[in-house]
């Protein structure tokens, strides 16, 4: 499978996950919830992936809808 | 059949709770397993109905709000996870075995310390009592909303001001009181509230859950899969999850999310209006009658739409059980899983009958009801 860069963020729980997704769909934003891949996190679990350069506006959206997550990481996935 | 036992479950459902379950078992993946179409979907299910539990008992955290199996579920992860060896709680004789049971075990087997606030022969029971019996370092005050028994309710602030000037947590069993009366968390002061799905939230049997205010610890009672941080030796420690472990009852909380709907569409206050009234108007029927004995405190227009009531000296289980096969009425006859409320009666010997009212009770019905008990008293 060809590699592309993302952003991946992270949460501790699904729920965390979910609320992120309401708070991101809201504001119009285009990502997915997807499985964590692998190279981030060994196991299970739901991320949202997102392109790279949206970090900034994730990071403020997330912040102002009181959802916490646990990493945003940019990376080939 | 008239249905008057609406406190042991509401049996008539919203037409919206019976589609969403049946749409749910048709569609619905694991929730919180995986991130494919119908898992996201479950577990999207599973968050709304979060939220909107959320919303209905005055809370904004929907990480906060925990499902269970039931409210006996609930209660025994609440006071199993908070109440530790050799601790203090208060509790009262309005209590269900739900919250008695759990305390009196930590109680024969922990050490635990527990004192009951008693109840009167209507079943009142005195807030100087709370004052005297919660002292600092009482960990709990653990106390059911309203009785299932008499339907008398507890002032809640009253009891959270006493809990907290004495740095005690309150604790609520919301079992007979959700769905019927407005309950907010923040304003009267709740730390943990527990309640149940299949009564007066109007959704199926085998849900319940957990709503409680930040920064509370409560340690789990089940471990094992979590979805998340799978390689870790321990269940994780943030909520929902800390305390979710294992597949929720995903079909069973889409019916409750619609239950929840048809709440907000009608109202609570409203149902519960409706409900209170369809109460007053069998209590005003019965005690014309000779040899009806009602139980509880009717002087308050906030309480539970229950009326329990003995004919003389009669058997409570032979009443019921006439009620049932002459008549079709529904009630419930025996202890009701409230030890310490019948003793306060005098009714551990006789039990009593119960008739308790739902929002799709009608006039009629409670006429049928008053009717049918003034034949048998009059037999």
């Amino acid at each position: 499978m060809k590699k592309e860069e993302k952003l991946i963020v992270t949460f501790d729980t699904a729920t965390q996950a979910l609320a992120a997704e309401r708070t991101l769909r809201k504001n119009g934003r285009e990502g997915r919830l997807v499985p964590v891949p692998a190279e981030i996190e060994a196991g299970c679990g739901m991320s949202w992936m997102d392109e790279p350069d949206e970090k900034d506006n994730v990071t403020k959206e997330l912040q102002d809808g009181k959802v916490k997550w646990r990493e945003m990481i940019v990376q080939e996935v | 059949m008239i249905y008057l036992d609406n406190a042991a479950t509401s049996l008539k459902k919203p037409q919206q709770v019976i589609d969403a379950v049946v749409e749910a078992m048709q569609s619905m993946g694991n929730g919180g397993r995986g991130a494919h179409g119908t898992a996201l979907e479950a577990a999207r299910t599973v968050f709304d109905a979060r939220a909107k539990i959320a919303e209905l008992f005055g809370s904004d955290r929907p990480d906060l709000v925990i499902f269970t199996s039931n409210i006996t579920e609930s209660l025994n992860i609440v006071i199993n996870g908070i109440v530790n060896p050799g601790d203090h709680v208060v509790h009262t004789a309005q209590d269900h075995n739900s919250v008695l049971r759990p305390i009196y075990r930590l109680v024969d087997e922990q050490g635990v310390k527990a004192d009951m606030v008693p109840a009167d022969r209507k079943g009142d029971i005195d807030y100087a009592d709370f004052e005297r019996l919660v002292t600092p370092g009482t960990k709990a005050v653990i106390v059911s909303h309203a009785s299932n028994l008499t339907g008398n309710v507890l002032d809640l602030k009253r009891i959270s001001d006493i809990a907290h000037r004495n740095g005690a947590l309150l604790i609520v069993d919301t079992a007979q009181s959700a769905g019927a009366m407005p309950i907010d968390i923040n304003e009267m002061g709740i730390d943990v509230l527990c309640f149940t799905g299949h009564k007066g939230l109007m959704g199926p049997q085998g849900t319940g859950g957990i709503v409680m205010r930040d920064g509370i610890e409560i340690r789990p009672w089940n471990v094992g899969g979590s979805g998340v941080k799978s390689f870790d030796r321990h269940q994780p420690s943030d909520y929902p999850t800390r305390l979710e472990a294992g597949t929720l009852n995903g079909h069973g909380i889409a019916g409750l999310s619609a239950g929840i709907d048809f709440l907000n569409e009608v109202g609570v206050e409203e149902i519960g209006k409706k409900e209170r009234e369809l109460m007053r108007r069998f209590y005003d029927g019965v005690t014309k009658i000779p040899g009806v004995i009602v139980y509880g405190d009717f002087d308050k227009d906030m309480r539970g739409a229950i009326v329990t009531l003995n004919i003389e000296d009669a058997d409570s289980a032979r009443v019921s059980d006439e009620l049932n096969e002459k008549y079709g009425i529904a009630t419930r006859a025996g202890a009701h899983c409230a030890p310490r409320m019948h003793e306060a009666l005098g009714t551990e010997k006789l039990g009593a009958v119960r008739f308790s009212f739902g929002y799709f009770n009608t006039p009629e019905e409670v006429d049928a009801a008053i009717r049918a008990v003034e034949e048998i008293a009059t037999d």
